[in-house]
């Protein structure tokens, strides 16, 4: 044994040490856990009892030095999985958990229907003259819903139809026309276009 | 009895590790708890390879139920609830053979054995415990007094490393440090009882 101590380093007893008191950190746990692995397992395993038997021995807690079993225990558990245990679930709290799930899933249902209204309503331009052109609000998608089901609604349906922009006012300058000049040019090339029309239909029917 | 807070800290770590399925971890919880169990244990058997079987028995069933450890108690208290159980359990199935001891199921958690001898309690072994408390007594009051205090405080009186760097008005890092020299002191001398024997 206490040739066992030459191969062990430092750095593994100070942190079996630590790990005595509560005081090492994971990376110290992992370096004592890769060390139980390594060649200096056995080495590991002697001085952590060691440590734990003087302590116990100091605070009187153990009397005895018994045998060790952490061979056979962890030969025994190598492929031992560790059971998960699950309570079995009764049905009353199934029907509790269904429950509670309908009523979530009706809330969002009523929830997005409400939303999606809510943006119809909010998407009206606010500049936008709503027209009202006489539609019969009991033919409109608010008389869709379901019987007994009246949404609380303020505002006037609209329609994609009544979201229209103004239409530009194109007001022509008529003042153009009353030049002599630019009056008898549009005449000319008026005439012309007709001329040119008239020639060609007749040339048309005489090759027919 | 003192609370060992720092006990459970350790304990906790090693826990989770062993809770992930790292059975290494697991070995250190057994080799630390495995005295303490087999005292346990042998209150109700005295047969020495009966102990031994019930030891490991207590700890694969731990270990097989660790997920159901939720850590609201010590981990030694509810190893010892499992001892229990399964010592009372072994003495049932012992009853239905014909029985070897006088020890009844309804007395097997109230009777005491302390004062008789088991199989493990030969005189060899009771003369090296006595020895060996002997002499880490006389090594501790052999100490030099920084290293004295430290083992004295962390040992007896549980306390952090924190805690006796500010009784002793210095970095958690000498404290980590003389514990480790005393401890490398106390395990010298343990080794030399062990090897003797």
């Amino acid at each position: 044994m206490g040739e066992n101590k030459i191969h062990l380093d430092e750095k593994c007893r100070r942190d079996l040490c630590a790990l005595m008191d509560g005081e090492a950190s994971d990376f110290e746990v992992q370096g004592i856990l890769t060390a139980m692995d390594g060649k200096s397992a056995r080495e590991v395993r002697e001085l952590w009892r060691r440590y734990n038997l003087a302590s116990n021995s100091i605070r009187n807690e153990t009397s005895g030095i018994g045998f060790d079993v952490s061979g056979d225990v962890v030969a025994a558990i190598k492929n031992q999985p560790i059971r998960h245990l699950t309570r079995p679930k009764k049905i009353s709290e199934a029907i509790l958990q269904f429950g509670v799930a309908a009523s979530v899933a009706m809330f969002t249902i009523f929830s997005i229907q409400h939303y999606n209204n809510s943006d119809l309503i909010d998407q009206t331009p606010h500049n936008v003259k709503v027209e009202s052109n006489g539609v019969d609000a009991s033919m409109g998608p608010a008389a869709q819903f379901p019987t007994g089901f009246k949404p609380n609604i303020n505002v006037q349906t609209v329609s994609i139809g009544s979201i229209r922009k103004p239409e530009p006012k194109v007001s022509l300058d008529t003042s153009l026309f009353q030049d002599d000049r630019i009056r008898d040019h549009i005449d000319r090339k008026v005439s012309e276009y007709y001329r040119q029309s008239t020639h060609i239909d007749r040339d048309r029917k005489n090759r027919m | 009895m003192i609370d060992r807070t720092t006990s459970n800290v350790t304990d906790c770590k090693l826990l989770s590790r062993a809770k992930r399925g790292d059975k290494r971890a697991f070995e250190l919880l057994v080799i630390k708890y495995q005295q303490k169990v087999q005292n346990s244990l042998a209150r109700f058997v005295k047969d020495r390879d009966e102990l031994n079987d019930l030891t490991q028995e207590v700890f694969i069933k731990a270990y097989k139920a660790l997920s159901a450890f939720r850590g609201d108690s010590q981990f030694y208290t509810w190893v010892h609830r499992i001892a229990l159980n399964t010592a009372k359990n072994h003495l049932v199935a012992r009853s239905r053979r014909p029985p070897t001891s006088d020890i009844q199921v309804s007395d097997a958690e109230s009777y005491n054995s302390y004062y008789q001898l088991h199989d493990i309690d030969t005189p060899d072994n009771i003369l090296l415990c006595e020895q060996m408390e002997q002499i880490l007594k006389e090594t501790i009051s052999q100490l030099p007094e920084d290293l004295r205090s430290v083992i004295s405080l962390r040992e007896n009186q549980d306390l952090s490393y924190e805690e006796i760097a500010k009784i002793m008005g210095c970095p958690t890092g000498t404290v980590r440090s003389r514990l480790f020299r005393a401890r490398e002191i106390l395990d010298e001398k343990i080794t030399a009882v062990l090897d003797g024997r």
